[in-house]
């Protein structure tokens, strides 16, 4: 095999023992040799044919990112019409500009309705009403816009909907103005707002179609990698897979595709299936890895997500007096769940957003591994938004890794201060600088789809606390642009017990790197959000951004 | 978009069966699977624990169960249980009736509201079932008992399970349950037989022996074990000393099994798992009240892995 040779203006290598070089050398889809120009030239006299690749000689070769925590869905939902308030990249490379008012709104939905054949629903995603504060969104906004076909627009937190009268009228919900979750006007009827379940089944049922089962689909995982590609990244996870027959099978498919771009990490969902049968998949698909696919991860849920108020939050609960959120599973359930898998050996990765959630699960896991010691198991919680100092000591006492929802600061960050948690509260929304301080494990995430997929875009928020409107929350827990580089680098890796793989380029690692226009070493960490991907390299290939 | 294929089908009854795990919803789903009052009827099942529909009672020709992965909708996307009782309900032949077991922790007012707003289901009625000898602490839960209250409060029938057989228990019961749901049928489902008489639950059941409380006095053992060993013989010998051993687990290879199993032992139950990685070694550890009967057990466990 011949050996390539890649420059770039200046590698960062992510390992401490040789921060930076300008040469990589790769043999075989693993890094041969990381130097200068002269070490590198010396290893030509023990393998003969050495090819010089000098595209990136300009620009800067970073590890490739590691994405601990986003789901494939990702791929799956450009199907339908984008309607979020910020600018996003679609997984060809488009990018869709952000909904920010009631005429934008409507342009875009008439626009789509032009494209798509007569009567043929209209279904959106993305919008979050939270933004849109006193402009109100309604059925006669959107009638205004398309009338003669429905439009469902699925919210962004997937617990909501907004549809217009045709909509409404195909539910058959006009009729049941006394349905919890079907909101209502001045004049008593229906407004277009939809929540709970039972409305929402109405609408699912009206459409004949179901919205988000493409998961399983070659398809949207491939659209998944470019999509992760684009951002820099070359490991995602999927971090609630159903690990269903179907979908481990595309995914092996899919991950044994020649290009590929990326490595894919799937934890399974032990939600909805019995322990024992989900002990016993997890067991089986172990030996179905490969270089870009690796099993066994478990994924638990605790409790909810923030904006829809429904995580579980330690007194005083939500800021503006909302009352406490909701278990995915109760404690006792909870216990079963992680205690089981924890004994069989799987690494488990824990959604804990609220400070109850965090603090409950840790009991659990203290307790397991008081009962059934397992050293380095690196269990994870993930999001963490609002952990506690107290809770974080116990994290690092029980070697529990933290993975946090740092996108939040900048996205939510407003309506945290002002709604969901109040001032103090937000002044530790998910602390990154904390974590470190604990010498506990970091990773920081994005969880697209609920937000954008991009590690640098993470890094920037980690490293400025700015949120969307532009005000710093939680100066004290800003860190610097190293640590949030190796947190979405090697510190990710680690969470995924794939440390000694990727996440660094050291010899004999993959050779998978990230390649940058600017160094975000140098750059002032406000402009770490402008840095353009050039490309990624997986296993030495080069896909172009 | 009105479904016009179903205008003029009778609305299909649905039930919705509620109640926080362990408390014997699936015994009871079974128990109706069995007794053939709802032939071709569909099943959908969402918990999180020990589901164990007895397989060998469903006729697949006519019932159907379909397993709900119902987390968090802001994580899981799609599959919740709205979109999957729509893709049901586009079943043929249309199912005659509609059993829902709900999540422990989901309140069933509004999964019971999809009838109410669907032409095509209507609401039979919400069950409970409950373990009347947990009901007095789960009602003051500071994690669970806001949704436990929810669920007795909005049921129309409760099955009580578990009953203790104590006037004084039973009064307090009645007292908690006539504030929260005075109107809804209450039943009192029959102990298995041979059970043991329940008693009422205390705080602290789950409660393991930890550092921070008399790590002291708990003894613990490590055997390792040379060759397979028999399973059977080693269920039979823990629960012979389930008076002293109360934990044990270990990754074991058994008899004619090549991959190894996870062995866990709580509360007198054995429970046998696949193990997602192999170990390195066989080995038990037992934990348990420290005393002869204690090394006992330990000698008698070890002889079993002896070459």
């Amino acid at each position: 095999m011949t050996t390539t040779v890649f420059s770039a203006s200046k590698v960062i290598t992510m390992n401490p023992s040789l921060p930076e070089a300008t040469h990589i050398a790769v043999k075989d889809g693993r890094i041969l040799a990381v130097g200068n120009a002269q070490t590198i030239s010396e290893l030509a006299g023990n393998l003969g044919t050495i090819r010089h690749d000098d595209r990136f000689a300009n620009h800067i070769i970073m590890p490739g990112m590691v994405e601990g925590h986003c789901h494939a869905h990702e791929g799956a939902l450009w199907k339908y019409l984008y309607l979020g308030f910020y600018d996003r990249r679609d997984p060809e490379g488009m990018v869709w500009a952000g909904i920010q008012n009631t005429s934008s709104l409507q342009e875009r939905l008439k626009k789509a309705a032009q494209t798509l054949p007569a009567g043929e629903p209209i279904i959106a995603w993305g919008f979050d009403p939270i933004f849109f504060h006193d402009e109100i969104i309604d059925r006669h906004t959107l009638d205004a816009a398309v009338g003669d076909r429905p439009v469902v627009i699925v919210h962004l937190s997937f617990h909501a909907m907004t549809i217009n009268s045709a909509a409404i009228e195909g539910a058959g919900l006009g009729a049941h103005t006394n349905i919890e979750g079907v909101m209502l006007d001045e004049s008593g009827q229906p407004s277009g707002s939809i929540k709970e379940m039972a409305a929402m089944h109405a609408v699912h049922a009206s459409l004949g179609v179901n919205l988000f089962d493409m998961v399983s689909k070659p398809e949207t995982l491939r659209r998944f990698g470019q999509a992760a590609s684009l951002a820099g990244v070359t490991t995602a996870t999927d971090l609630f897979n159903p690990l269903t027959d179907e979908g481990i099978q595309s995914l092996q498919t899919v991950t044994q595709e020649e290009n590929f771009p990326i490595r894919l990490v799937p934890a399974m969902s032990t939600l909805g299936r019995p322990i024992e049968e989900g002990v016993e998949r997890l067991a089986s698909v172990g030996n179905l890895n490969n270089d870009r696919l690796y099993f066994g991860l478990a994924k638990v849920m605790s409790d909810g997500s923030m904006p829809a108020f429904t995580c579980r939050l330690k007194w005083p609960y939500y800021h503006n007096g909302t009352g406490n959120g909701a278990w995915n599973a109760s404690p006792e359930e909870l216990r079963r769940i992680v205690h089981a898998y924890h004994q069989a050996g799987a690494h488990l990765q824990i959604h804990t957003n609220g400070d109850e959630a965090v603090e409950v699960m840790l009991d659990i896991l203290q307790e397991a591994l008081e009962m059934w010691p397992r050293f380095d198991h690196r269990h994870t919680l993930h999001h963490c938004q609002i952990t506690n100092q107290a809770q974080m000591r116990r994290a690092k006492a029980l070697g529990v890794c933290m993975n946090l929802l740092t996108n939040h600061i900048y996205f939510w960050g407003d309506e945290h201060a002002e709604t969901l948690l109040g001032w103090e509260r937000s002044q530790r929304l998910n602390p990154a600088a904390s974590v470190l301080r604990h010498g506990i494990p970091l990773a920081i995430h994005s969880d697209a789809p609920v937000t954008p997929l991009g590690p640098l875009f993470t890094a920037y928020v980690a490293c400025t606390r700015k949120t969307a409107s532009g005000k710093v929350l939680g100066p004290y827990e800003r860190i610097s642009v190293e640590q949030a580089l190796e947190a979405i680098t090697i510190g990710a890796a680690y969470t995924l017990r794939l440390d000694h793989l990727i996440g660094s380029l050291e010899i004999g690692k993959f050779a998978d790197m990230a390649v940058l226009d600017q160094d975000p070493l140098s750059a002032d960490p406000e402009d770490l959000r402008d840095i353009k991907v050039i490309a990624t390299v997986l296993g030495g290939r080069v896909h172009a951004a | 978009m009105q479904p016009e294929l179903n205008e003029g089908c009778e609305p299909i009854p649905m039930t919705v069966l509620s109640g926080f795990l362990g408390a014997g919803k699936t015994t009871y789903l079974n128990q109706l699977i069995h007794s053939r009052r709802i032939p071709n009827a569909l099943i959908m099942v969402n918990d999180f624990g020990d589901i164990n529909i007895d397989s060998e009672l469903i006729d697949y020709q006519n019932d159907r169960i379909i397993n709900l992965t119902n987390g968090c909708v802001c994580c899981t996307l799609g599959g919740s249980l709205a979109e999957q009782l729509a893709e049901a309900l586009r079943f043929t032949p249309r199912p005659s009736a509609i059993v829902i077991e709900a999540s422990g922790v989901a309140n069933p007012a509004r999964i019971a509201d999809i009838a109410r707003v669907s032409h095509e289901l209507f609401l039979k009625e919400v069950i409970c079932v409950v373990d009347a000898s947990q009901a007095l602490v789960n009602a003051k839960h500071p994690q669970i008992g806001e949704i436990w209250r929810e669920q007795i409060a909005v049921a129309d029938r409760l099955l009580l399970n578990r009953l203790v057989d104590e006037a004084e228990f039973v009064k307090s019961l009645d007292t908690l349950l006539n504030s929260l749901n005075p109107s809804a049928a209450r039943l009192e489902l029959p102990l298995p037989n041979g059970a043991p008489a329940p008693t009422p639950a205390s705080q602290s059941t789950h409660t393991a022996p930890t550092s921070t409380k008399n790590s002291h006095s708990w003894a613990s053992a490590t055997l390792t074990l040379l060759c397979a060993i028999d399973a059977e013989r080693l269920t039979s010998l823990l629960k012979n000393y389930a008076d002293v051993v109360i934990r044990a687990k270990g990754f074991l290879v058994c008899g004619d099994q090549s991959r190894p199993k996870l062995l866990q032992f709580s509360g007198g139950q054995v429970r046998w798992l696949p193990s997602v990685k192999p170990p390195a070694q066989a080995q038990l550890v037992l934990i348990g009240i420290p005393g002869k009967r204690f090394d006992e057990a330990c000698s008698a466990i070890r002889s079993l892995g002896d070459l």
